[in-house]
């Protein structure tokens, strides 16, 4: 009976910890390790585990994001639901162009293999070989914006709504084996 | 216990930290052999000889989990070879390279809502925003309440009246400035709302010019000073 009362309070929380998830507060989706802590208690992780489960069942993932500065603090790190399968629907992701897509593609890519940073000029000139220079200024200009890549003098990172969107290896594996092209959703 | 066997057990001990500060690989250990040794002579341990047996079998363990870290760490460092990947990107167009990305992107999910009480608070904010271009603290032009007035078509008199006006209006700056109200005589009704708009055209205009004298606290009518205002509100 005890058993059963327990797992009814894990079960509500972690639908609680779903809406937590869902329901968007800043201008960054998801919420912090902190801010779950103090909606569920001391031992989130746990119910983490079965919001995950939950969350599954209805096509989603959780993706976490730990923080720059404190990479092993769960409390700071960034929770956020995602879609368990890539895009398909071509409408879906409509804020970026083709061309922008593809310089994040580039600029991703770049960044994976050189451990998460490289001079803006290096990036800037592989871009340069699909587009003009002026609207390679203005296509990182955007996602920088958008947070996708972060600026930090004459460097670049990668930025937080990359660590949570996109996949590394799905990304580096569409790349190098151009058959995944086929299934081009855009084509 | 011979002495030999207490300190292979105080090296067991020792393993895991050993690994995790030297950055060895933890598959050189041989965990089978380790295991094969701990257990010679196991049963005649007793006391502090058990704790210390338990203390090598767990840093075996640990050394066990460690493996496990090493092998995670290895397999996320698969080796991209960055010449190849620049081969591939120059060879796919924009069009493919678009669609890698889309193949790997997975978009977060997010409901954005707006709650009843932060509606209720933006709506107090705006009722008492400040008007547009105005300053906090100045004394709004007092609202016609009550009744209302329309500005009656000029005729064909309109240059006559407007210099008639201005020659009015100089004659009260010849000693200085005036306030808003002087300079509309105390007119009522229709006369004040004429006079409020001929006003306001000389403002326009740049023939007098109309500002807030703190130390009056009221509003003045002086001679032009500056760049012309290129609109006037009318205050009545």
């Amino acid at each position: 009976m005890e058993e059963d009362e327990e797992e009814r309070l894990l079960r509500e929380k972690a639908r609680k910890a779903l809406s937590q998830l869902l329901v968007q507060k800043h201008s960054q989706p998801g919420c912090k390790g902190w801010e779950l802590k103090k909606a569920l208690g001391k031992g989130y992780a746990g119910v983490m585990k079965l919001a995950e489960t939950q969350a599954d069942q209805i096509g989603l993932k959780l993706v976490v994001v730990p923080d720059e500065e404190a990479k092993d603090d769960p409390d700071r790190a960034r929770y956020v639901l995602v879609s368990k399968e890539p895009l398909t629907d071509r409408d879906a992701g409509g804020w970026l162009r083709m061309e922008e897509a593809a310089s994040l593609a580039i600029a991703l890519s770049q960044l994976y293999v050189k451990g998460g940073m490289d001079t803006k000029k290096a990036i800037s000139s592989i871009i340069r070989e699909k587009l003009p220079a002026w609207r390679t200024d203005q296509v990182i200009g955007k996602l920088v914006r958008l947070g996708y890549i972060e600026e930090d003098g004459g460097y670049l990172k990668v930025g937080w709504r990359s660590k949570v969107e996109i996949d590394r290896d799905e990304l580096l594996t569409s790349i190098l084996s151009r058959g995944h092209v086929s299934r081009d959703p855009e084509a | 216990m011979a002495e030999t066997a207490r300190d292979y057990r105080r090296r067991v001990t020792a393993l895991p930290e050993d690994l995790r500060r030297g950055g060895g690989d933890p598959f050189e250990v041989d965990v089978k052999d380790a295991l094969a040794r701990l257990r010679e002579g196991y049963e005649e341990l007793d006391g502090d000889e058990l704790v210390m047996d338990a203390m090598a079998v767990n840093a075996v363990s640990q050394v066990v989990a460690q493996q496990d870290e090493w092998l995670d760490y290895q397999l996320s460092r698969v080796q991209v070879d960055p010449a190849l990947l620049r081969e591939k990107i120059r060879a796919m167009d924009e069009r493919a390279l678009s669609a890698a990305l889309r193949c790997s992107q997975h978009l977060p999910a997010g409901i954005k809502q707006l709650h009843s009480a932060r509606l209720r608070a933006a709506a107090d904010y705006w009722i008492e925003l400040v008007r547009w271009g105005a300053h906090e603290g100045l004394p709004a032009p007092p609202m016609l309440q009550g009744e209302t007035e329309a500005l009656e078509p000029f005729g064909d008199d309109l240059v006559g009246e407007l210099q008639a006006w201005r020659e009015r209006v100089a004659r009260k700056l010849e000693s200085g400035p005036v306030t808003y109200e002087e300079a509309l005589s105390g007119s009522t009704g229709k006369e004040r709302l004429k006079a409020a708009y001929m006003t306001s055209f000389m403002c326009a205009s740049g023939e007098i010019t109309l500002r807030y004298d703190p130390v009056r606290s009221a509003y003045v009518v002086s001679r032009a000073q500056g760049v012309p205002d290129s609109s006037v509100a009318i205050a009545l």
